[in-house]
């Protein structure tokens, strides 16, 4: 056989594997992720469930390495959404599972947890709640907590009244202003806060029966209007609560968490931002990910985005995770899972899943966008 | 075997050697990484970086190494087969 064809040959059979073996390799776990296949789901929800009572005991001795602020919120906040997420796809994990999302949310509520934003403002949010300062960071550990609630988590009676209160300001807060934003820190709104607010109003009136109907439509009337970057679908990063100009491009990492927070309250918005997520996949051999910035803009990584490689963002593509499973985009989820589990490197350890790179946010993060869908407003 | 085949089968063999190593090391480095704001230190972070790299190595390099060698050999072998002298038939008078 002539030397050439044989090369040749050759060369087409390793663009075959190229093109077949990685993703064969990497993809198994997605369709498991994907259907809620609870050997997975609630194997990392084991890591997660590990690591709150890490942190328990590491709170309980004051340890000098104790997690405490923007990150921990966060994470504890993400633990309690995708185990409540976990509670409403398997009901007979609820008994096991709720005094751990009712932990987590508590912990999230903590006032440590907010001294970042305390600072920012030189006030603490929950004892200013008259004033018309916007404190949307808060609404994060409000979602979780209404959550826990809409379980029906035993909760103490001072926080549920804590969280009411805060529930009514940011009530009162949206439907003062002319643009549907409200500032996480003076002078700065982020769409995507005020997204995580929307949610914490629906969740809120889901768990106590309260009607939030009115600013809810009034919000997602504006988020149309005024937040989302028609060209694209993006919504802007960051804005001025009062004027509603631009701060900052739109950008795929908002849109993406601002699309999981409307989740909560507003189905239609959620799937019209998932939409313009999905309209910004970039895919090469079965692997993709999801554009940072709008045709038209360019910028780099931040600690919104995380790293931005190609122009594509660590953070846009897991928060598109949670809207192509919610909205029934297999084929984007699965794409999007291989890129996860490549650089998150997922490794089972016994009865234990998790993601080595993530570390407690990422896999806290992973595990609420891994299974959205149980907690989508109807 | 050629001296470059039992080159190619050594680096085939450590890479995949250093990718379980390095994996097991941040399984065990990430025990570490509760630290306030859980920044994670330079170090993991470097480790993270060089299994993510031999990782990809593994992953999207090997596969079409393989299958290139693999059909490299059975085409020429299928090819020096063709090629090789023929016994030779007897002849009837034989």
């Amino acid at each position: 056989m002539p030397r050439r064809t044989v090369v040749i040959a050759s060369l087409l059979a390793a663009a075959l594997a190229l093109a077949f073996v990685p993703r064969l390799l990497t993809g198994f776990r997605a369709k498991a992720f994907y259907e809620g296949d609870p050997t997975v789901t609630l194997a990392l929800a084991q890591n997660l469930v590990d690591f709150e009572a890490r942190d328990d005991t590491a709170r309980r001795v004051k340890s000098p390495s104790r997690f405490e602020g923007e990150w921990a919120l966060v994470t504890h906040q993400m633990v309690a959404l995708g185990l409540a997420q976990l509670c409403l796809a398997h009901p007979e994990q609820r008994e096991r599972l709720l005094p751990i999302v009712a932990n987590a949310a508590q912990k999230s509520f903590r006032r440590e947890m907010r001294d970042f934003g305390t600072g920012a403002w030189g006030e603490d949010a929950l004892a200013t709640l008259g004033s018309s300062h916007g404190h949307a960071y808060l609404a994060y550990p409000a979602l979780a907590l209404g959550m826990a609630r809409l379980l029906g988590a035993p909760l103490d009676e001072e926080l549920q009244a804590q969280h009411d209160a805060l529930i009514a300001a940011y009530e009162r807060r949206l439907l003062s202003s002319p643009t549907g934003l409200i500032e996480t820190y003076p002078g700065e709104a982020y769409p995507t806060d005020v997204a995580a607010v929307a949610g914490a109003i629906a969740v809120h009136g889901r768990a106590t029966g309260t009607d939030h109907r009115r600013v809810l439509e009034r919000w997602a009337t504006l988020v149309r209007e005024r937040q989302v970057h028609a060209p694209s679908g993006f919504v802007y990063q960051r804005m001025g609560a009062g004027d509603g100009k631009p701060h900052d491009v739109p950008r795929g990492s908002g849109t993406g968490l601002a699309a999981y927070f409307a989740g909560f309250a507003d189905r239609a918005l959620a799937r019209e931002l998932a939409e313009a997520a999905f309209r910004h996949e970039s895919s090469l051999l079965g692997f993709s990910a999801i554009d940072e910035y709008a045709d038209g803009f360019s910028g780099s990584g931040d600690v919104d985005s995380g790293p931005v490689l190609f122009g594509v963002s660590v953070a846009a593509t897991g928060f598109t995770l949670a809207l192509a499973r919610a909205h029934g985009r297999a084929d984007v989820y699965e794409r999007l899972y291989r890129t996860a589990e490549v650089f998150g490197i997922g490794q089972r350890d016994g009865s234990s899943f998790r993601f080595l790179t993530g570390g407690p946010i990422g896999n806290a993060l992973l595990l609420a966008l891994l299974t959205s869908g149980p907690e989508l407003a109807r | 075997v050629s001296k470059r085949a039992r080159l190619l089968a050594l680096a085939v063999t450590l890479t995949l050697l250093a990718n379980t190593a390095l994996t097991w090391l941040l399984a065990h480095a990430e025990e570490g990484l509760l630290t306030p704001e859980t920044k994670v230190s330079p170090g993991v972070l470097l480790l993270g970086a060089v299994t993510l790299v031999v990782r990809l190595t593994v992953l999207l390099g090997l596969p079409p190494l393989f299958a290139f060698l693999v059909t490299q050999t059975l085409l020429r072998r299928v090819g020096d087969d063709r090629l090789a002298p023929k016994p030779a038939r007897r002849s009837f008078k034989d």
